[in-house]
């Protein structure tokens, strides 16, 4: 009877738990639902690598980037998936990380129940709670590289720490040696980037050194099957690059590492910018300081917390080295302390709530209590996306080829401007600092790359190694990148060519492109997008574009008196970005035939340092008067 | 018994003195030998005792973020030298002041030393084992950790390790159930307690520590030192109420308010790199000693204090929020203090070996050499750096300081970064006039402003502090006006000084803090130029 009632005690709070876990889980789903154009720059242009590898193009060879192949043939996965759905491809993408965390959550709840009677078993659960406020933290990082990697490496790590520190006994069974090879071949993501094998080594080596696994007599342990899952799996990825054509690698090795080694300077960071520049940045480092210090004070207490800290220690050290502000390099510290948090509230638990009262109270009331809490927080979002949804203005996504409605605010100018002055299937050309603000419009559109550049980040790059070393190659290879557009210009003729000014529009000039290869080869220019500082230009003669700007046609209309939602709405511009256009020209109206000479805040300053020299020069005349005054013995 | 015979609690002592003489040398040749460069912050300190002397009420009559034990504490050198003076005695006040925090770096060394040595005697088998290394690589590793923030030498962060180490010694040791001589542990408490007062966020910080000991160990342990930490904070916390009433006044109602609100707020310039300093080595440190730290916290849990003071110094350093190597001194400090005594638990197998002491020393002897050539560098790079960088013949702040005004002359610099006013008022003895020692408080009003509506508190203190500093620009008693163009000036001209700069004011030119931004010569923001104003005569130019 006893047996029963334990059984049922913990059935019922499993129950709780799952169903919490899994509104948890949809809680931070909801807003894709609602956002289903939302997607991440880099996200969007490893899923447009994807689909190039799909349609049979070769990496480094056929098309450019600075990154190991690993994530654009993970992308590839939901680029494949998104051609069979009629959905957008980002929400395929973000359904697919969805998935790809619900199965790092099973192979840790895996993990749970074959490490069953290890005294370090309990926090594994709690393991999982930290995944999931990780995975509810993330939006614009969602899918990222670091994203994936701390996905799929965390259940290796913790499986392999459970093993190396079980000293009751050796496990074994078709089960556990499966999960094991499972888990060995996830941690093969720590290829998605080259540094990241640093914190296998790390983790491996604290890990191996704490639990004697380096010593003779428990040497064996070391080759598990999820360790050589891992090796063998290396190895063949290394391998792989053996079949890739020569020039690719050729361009990898001697192009995409250098560049990038020399060159990432000019993304880099001050160190206390990269620490709290960004909200995320500060609740990130205030999560690694309080995770680390609950670390020393329960460091005896399991044996998972020592790996974790040398996980986190190594992310930190990292993110540090790196130094850049961007909130995916922070994602590993930021993921790994929540976890360690939900695990150091474990040992915590148990600590103080181990038996009798406090355990049956958590037993009975918190589990309902937590799942009371993840429904509210649930509808609290789901109430928050609704209502901005239901207020913005929606587009049907047909015009995108894709079901559902999405809001005129996730339609950003690129892209209204790319389905306005183009069609699917058409190549896009972008040529910007970053991956933005090419990507994700161009994606999202259905769009062609047109160059084998998806993105300009070379072009900054190669200026900084040109600064920093003097050395006249790298001026060579910015000659042959920009040849290379006009080359690629030539080859897939783009419907649309965007340029950003500043730095990449200098660059550009200073080696004649605009006359070689844009007004030359018959492209007119669009003006300029309002955003991001991009300039448009767009294929055909001047006959073909029809009119002023469209910008300007659009305030216009709105100026003649036609409904602003209206236009907005025909042109897929968002009321406000309209909105604020009309302002801004009914001011510039207002102060070219208005009484003010020439208006603005501008004059208005001018004008009151102006009054305030004539009183201060006045103030000096009184004075000389007074003085006058004094002098010939009068009063003043 | 041989004196290095390093299994006797003489020997021990005498092994980790010899391991860290090569960095003590280095350390006091570099200190006699470069008698000239002072930390900022220390040196406004120091400035800042002119002002006592000739009346001046903190707060009141000049602004300061610190609190009043930091703001006595720092002027201290100064009045030794000016008593030194008075006794005929007249060494340069940056060495008075160097050799009093020398001092204070020996005393630190001392009692923490002479504290592990009396815990080694006094402790089991198994606990010996644990202190050996540690004490064995103290003294290497502590004046280490002292030489590498040479740069921040005296800086408030400095002197709280300083205190705070022995006193976290003693109460680890303590702890582990030694009893000490009680006097001692209540000195020591009491000075943890006065170093902990010298800034509010310390205050948390050594609260941390503490319970972070108590909860490692399971308990709380009440001893003496205790009682000397209760009298500290109750003597800082009676300090504030025994400042002239003015002075109170200004405190709470114009630099508390501005201190707290200053927290977290960063500024958006700093996000470029060579906007702040580059401080990544220090947290890849950290990094490495944090998670070499934990692999050897089963080996001694008196790293544990260690390690959570090192986690506090990242977070002091992320809440100020600005960017300089004077707010991760503490982080510095620690981390490489760490780093030292973890590589000595490493070698502590080899402890019996022949060879261990002389490859010690020859250790000590190669890190204190590169750390004596990467500071000179350092400092050389610094002095150069304005004939490396020079634009167009402009010359540089120090120039335009010595050639437009003299000795005692009252000079104004606006400017949010320290480094580039004060060992220059310094070296050149002139007098930061007015009440903005540093135009922090007008930048982080008009921050606030643009970040969302700001609250009575801070509208009131940045209204007292504007109109104070109107009445400095109106007093025609400034002989030099230097204004840092972005975004100091901006600043005063948003904030409705632009007539006082424009008319009490002729712009003669520009000048510039030439930096690359790194120790010792920290700067923040693009490498804008100053703008040199000078006081117009009644015609209306400069003079």
């Amino acid at each position: 009877m006893k047996q029963v009632l334990h059984r049922a005690a913990a059935v019922y709070m499993w129950v709780f738990l799952s169903l919490s876990f899994l509104v948890f889980s949809l809680s931070a789903l909801q807003y894709f639902l609602f956002h289903p154009l939302f997607i991440g720059n880099d996200q969007s242009v490893y899923l447009a690598m994807g689909q190039l590898v799909l349609d049979g193009l070769v990496p480094y060879r056929d098309f450019f980037d600075f990154n190991a192949p690993l994530i654009i043939y993970l992308s590839a996965l939901p680029a494949f998936f998104s051609r069979f759905l009629i959905l957008p491809v980002s929400l395929v993408f973000d359904f697919f990380v969805y998935l790809c965390f619900f199965f790092s959550c099973s192979l840790v709840l895996a993990t749970y129940r074959q490490f069953k009677g290890h005294k370090d078993d309990y926090v594994l659960p709690f393991a999982i709670a930290g995944l999931t406020w990780m995975q509810s933290n993330q939006y614009l990082d969602l899918g990222q590289r670091e994203h994936f990697f701390f996905l799929f490496y965390l259940p290796y790590l913790l499986f392999r720490s459970l093993r190396l520190s079980d000293n009751s006994q050796v496990r074994r069974g078709v089960v556990f040696n499966m999960l094991a090879v499972v888990v060995g071949f996830c941690a093969l993501l720590v290829h998605i980037k080259p540094q990241l094998l640093i914190f296998f080594l790390v983790v491996e080596l604290v890990t191996c050194y704490k639990s004697g696994a380096l010593r003779k007599e428990k040497r064996k342990l070391l080759l598990a099957p999820e360790f050589l899952t891992f090796l063998i799996g290396s190895l063949l990825y290394f391998l792989h690059f053996a079949f890739y054509p020569r020039e690719a690698v050729m361009n990898l090795l001697n192009e995409a590492i250098p560049i990038y080694a020399m060159g990432f300077k000019w993304y880099e960071n001050s160190t206390i910018a990269c620490l709290v520049s960004t909200n995320s940045g500060i609740n990130t480092t205030f999560l690694f300081a309080a995770s680390m210090l609950f670390a020393v004070v329960l460091f005896t207490r399991s044996a998972l917390l020592l790996p974790l800290v040398a996980f986190n220690g190594t992310a930190f050290v990292m993110f540090a080295f790196f130094s850049t502000n961007w909130t995916y390099r922070y994602l590993p510290v930021q993921g790994c302390s929540m976890v360690l948090l939900m695990i150091e509230l474990a040992i915590l638990l148990r600590l103080f709530a181990s038996g009798g009262l406090p355990r049956l109270a958590l037993q009975f009331l918190g589990s309902p209590l937590l799942f009371i809490y993840a429904l509210t927080t649930f509808y609290q979002y789901y109430s928050a996306y609704a209502a901005t949804f239901l207020a913005a203005e929606n587009v049907d996504l047909r015009s995108l080829g894709c079901l559902g409605f999405a809001s005129t605010r996730e339609f950003s100018p690129p892209l209204v401007c790319i389905l306005r002055h183009s069609k699917p299937g058409d190549a896009i050309l972008s040529i910007s600092q970053g991956v933005a603000p090419g990507y994700p419009p161009v994606l999202l559109a259905g769009r062609r790359p047109g160059s084998r550049y998806l993105h300009g980040m070379h072009l900054p790059m190669l200026d900084t190694c040109l600064e920093r070393t003097g050395d006249l190659k790298y001026k060579r290879k910015l000659d042959q990148a920009v040849l290379a557009y006009g080359e690629d210009i030539e080859k897939f003729k783009p419907a649309l060519i965007f340029v950003q000014d500043g730095e990449i529009e200098e660059l550009l000039k200073q080696r004649g492109f605009f006359e070689k290869f844009v007004t030359g080869k018959g492209y007119v220019s669009l003006g300029k997008l309002n955003f991001e500082g991009m300039k448009v230009f767009k294929r055909g003669t001047s006959g073909e574009v029809s009119g002023p700007d469209e910008a300007k046609a659009m305030v216009l209309e709105v100026l003649a008196g036609k409904d602003l939602s209206k236009v907005a709405g025909e042109h897929h511009v968002p009321e406000e970005t309209l909105k604020s256009w009309v302002d801004k020209a009914r001011s510039g109206i207002d102060l070219a035939v208005g009484d003010s000479s020439s208006g603005g805040e501008i004059s208005l300053m001018t004008e009151l340092v102006q009054t305030r020299q004539k009183l201060f020069g006045k103030i000096l005349e009184i004075e000389k008067l007074k003085q006058a005054l004094k002098n010939s013995g009068k009063q003043p | 018994m041989k004196a290095t015979d390093l299994t006797s609690s003489a020997g021990l002592k005498a092994g980790s003195l010899l391991i860290g003489l090569p960095v003590f040398l280095v350390f006091l040749f570099d200190l006699l030998s470069s008698t000239g460069d002072i930390s900022p912050w220390p040196a406004m300190r120091l400035t800042l005792f002119e002002r006592f002397r000739s009346g001046a009420l903190p707060y009141s009559d000049f602004f300061s973020f610190d609190t009043p034990a930091a703001l006595l504490l720092g002027a201290l050198p100064a009045a030794l030298h000016h008593l030194l003076a008075g006794l005929g005695f007249l060494p340069p006040l940056v060495l008075v002041f160097k050799l009093s925090v020398f001092l204070a770096v020996a005393l630190s060394l001392v009692a923490s030393l002479g504290i592990l040595c009396f815990a080694l005697e006094t402790v089991q088998a198994e606990r010996k084992r644990e202190l050996k290394p540690l004490a064995l690589g103290f003294t290497f590793s502590f004046l280490a950790a002292n030489y590498l923030v040479r740069f921040q030498f005296g800086d408030l962060q400095h002197l709280f390790c300083l205190a705070l180490l022995p006193y976290l010694f003693l109460r680890a040791c303590s702890y582990m159930g030694v009893r000490f001589f009680g006097p001692l542990s209540f000195l020591l408490g009491f000075l943890a307690a006065l170093a902990a007062s010298l800034d509010l966020l310390f205050v948390p910080v050594f609260v941390i520590c503490e319970l972070v000991l108590a909860a490692v160990n399971g308990k709380v342990r009440f001893d003496k030192a205790l009682l000397g930490v209760g009298l500290g904070f109750c003597l800082a916390v009676a300090s504030l109420f025994a400042l002239p009433e003015a002075s109170r006044a200004a405190f709470f109602q114009i630099c508390l308010p501005l201190r707290l609100a200053k927290l977290l707020i960063l500024d958006e310039i700093l996000a470029f790199v060579k906007c702040a300093p580059d401080l990544r080595f220090y947290l890849i440190l950290f990094g490495v000693t944090l998670v070499n730290g934990f692999l050897l916290l089963s080996r001694s849990r008196l790293l544990a204090p260690l390690l959570s003071l090192m986690i506090m110094g990242l977070l002091l350093f992320a809440v100020e929020a600005e960017g300089f190597s004077s707010e991760l001194v503490v982080l510095i400090f620690v981390s490489a203090f760490v780093f030292g005594l973890n590589l000595f638990q490493w070698l502590s197998p080899f402890i019996g070996a022949r060879l261990y002491l002389p490859g010690a020393i020859l250790f000590s002897c190669l890190a204190s050499y590169g750390f004596y050539t990467v500071h000179h560098q350092a400092l050389d790079q610094s002095l150069s750096v304005s004939s490396e960088l020079r634009r167009n013949g402009e010359p540089d702040l120090g120039e335009v300081l010595d050639q437009h005004s003299r000795i005692g002359e009252n000079v104004l610099v606006v400017c949010d970064f320290p480094s580039a006013i004060y060992p220059a008022m310094l070296y050149y003895d002139r007098r930061q006039y007015g009440y903005l020692t540093t135009s922090k408080p007008l930048h982080l009003y008009r921050v606030l402003r643009q970040i969302g509506p700001t609250n009575m508190a801070i509208n009131n203190a940045c209204e007292t502090i504007i109109a104070k500093v109107r009445r400095d620009l109106d007093s025609g008693k400034i002989a030099l006006l230097l204004v840092h163009k972005s975004p100091e000036e901006e600043d005063m001209r948003c904030l409705g000084l632009a007539f006082y700069l424009d008319n009490r004011f002729a712009n003669s030119g520009r000048a510039y803090y030439y930096s690359r931004a790194e120790a010792p010569r920290e700067a923040i923001g693009y490498l804008t130029p100053f703008h040199v104003y000078l006081p117009r005569t009644q015609g209306g130019k400069g003079k």
